[in-house]
């Protein structure tokens, strides 16, 4: 918990997502076998976040496309 | 036979000429008769052999990574054109060809890069074919929710493999894919080790998703009997094998069970027999357990199946013409 607690929670650094449309939606599949809407943004996260250290270029890809947008 | 019966057929050395035909081409392999080029020619021949004996049932064992590496075409025609009577497959390969009608794609890429780079951009590699994961997830996604709906439709049913192609296939729009192509030509696809590929994922998702007894029911079993049934029907038995695996062994087992024997057999695999696995053993090992027989037309190509395969195709193709039916067996 205080492990998990240090980083951000985002879909993306998420252990149970998968990609839908790089780097910007990913597929959770464990929302989905609950029968839930299951595609969300790479920048979300729901109350069933779990950690997944190994980061993927889609998390710093998407978070880089954002402050892109915001310039 | 004496010395002479050995040195009686020289080998005819290749001429090559501008714009010839692959059919041509595989005429001079023949004429040299030697190593790969001998055995690629007479491949030719065992499977004209095969298409034209109006008794013979065909199947088609597909193992490898084929159809990601673009034999998704040539395998949907051959089926169309029922060239093929049955297609016993990987698990996989059926994956890879659901995964481009849903959309998706495989590209060219490279065996020379960091994989766990790929890994990090959700990016799969099959040697230098390269599949998104999002291209698998979408056919994931669809394929769980016709698993959805079939479940419902067929109601607690235990379905065999064929029968859940033929329902898949029901439900895919795209002409060029393979599943679609089988259903509407009433070809069987059989998976005999289905659940060793993404389909069991699929299946176990789809489980999670609905209730214990509303989920859907494959049994493995029950194609077994459909094949050898199929086989019983048959005249005549023609085994293509791309790979070997486990489907070349289903199709050769149910050739057994059914008490026949194959009748012709064409191999194409990269493996070897020295090993001891089925996939490099040679046709006449296959004969000592009856499931090929003695007088069979038989060949086995040691090689690429991306490069032989298409120029048997493509020769046997020149051969028939385009006016050649075939009504398919049985």
């Amino acid at each position: 918990m205080g492990e998990q607690s240090e980083f951000e929670r985002f879909c993306g650094n998420c252990h149970h997502h998968s990609m839908y449309k790089y780097p910007d939606i990913i597929f959770c599949f464990k929302r989905f076998e609950q029968g839930k809407n299951a595609t969300f943004s790479t920048l979300d996260h729901c109350e069933q976040w779990e950690l997944q250290l190994q980061e993927c270029f889609c998390l710093r890809d998407a978070l880089e496309k954002q402050s892109q947008k915001r310039k | 036979m004496n010395r002479q019966d050995l040195l009686n057929t020289p080998v005819r050395h290749m001429e090559l000429k501008p714009n010839m035909t692959v059919n041509q081409l595989v005429r001079q392999f023949d004429n040299a008769g030697s190593f790969g080029a001998g055995r690629l020619a007479t491949a030719c021949d065992v499977f004209e052999d095969m298409v034209r004996d109006e008794k013979c049932t065909v199947f088609l064992a597909l193992a490898g990574a084929v159809v990601p590496a673009g034999l998704r075409s040539v395998i949907a025609d051959l089926i169309r054109m029922r060239l093929i009577d049955a297609l016993v497959s990987t698990g996989a390969n059926m994956i890879h060809d659901l995964i481009e009608a849903f959309g998706g794609h495989h590209y060219k890429g490279h065996w020379l890069v960091d994989d766990f780079f790929l890994y990090k951009y959700h990016i799969n590699r099959i040697y230098d074919i390269f599949v998104s994961e999002e291209d698998f997830v979408k056919a994931d996604k669809i394929l769980i929710e016709m698993f959805d709906e079939i479940a419902n439709e067929t109601q607690g049913q235990v379905l065999s493999t064929s029968e859940l192609m033929r329902l898949i296939g029901e439900r895919v729009e795209d002409p060029k894919s393979i599943v679609r192509a089988a259903c509407e030509a009433n070809v069987p696809v059989f998976l005999p080790a289905m659940r060793d590929s993404e389909f069991a994922y699929i299946h176990i998702v789809h489980t999670r998703r609905n209730k214990k007894n509303e989920a859907l029911l494959v049994d493995s079993f029950k194609e077994a009997s459909e094949m050898v049934a199929l086989a019983q029907k048959s005249e005549r038995l023609g085994m293509i094998v791309i790979g070997g695996g486990v489907p070349r062994n289903a199709v050769q087992h149910a050739a057994l069970m059914a008490d026949k024997g194959l009748d012709y057999a064409l191999i194409i695999t990269a493996d070897r027999p020295e090993y001891g696995g089925l996939s490099g053993s040679t046709p006449e090992e296959t004969i000592s357990w009856g499931k090929l027989k003695k007088k069979a037309g038989r060949v086995m190509v040691i090689g690429d199946a991306m490069i032989i395969f298409p120029l048997v195709v493509a020769a046997v193709l020149e051969r028939l013409g385009g006016g050649f039916k075939r009504e398919g067996n049985p």
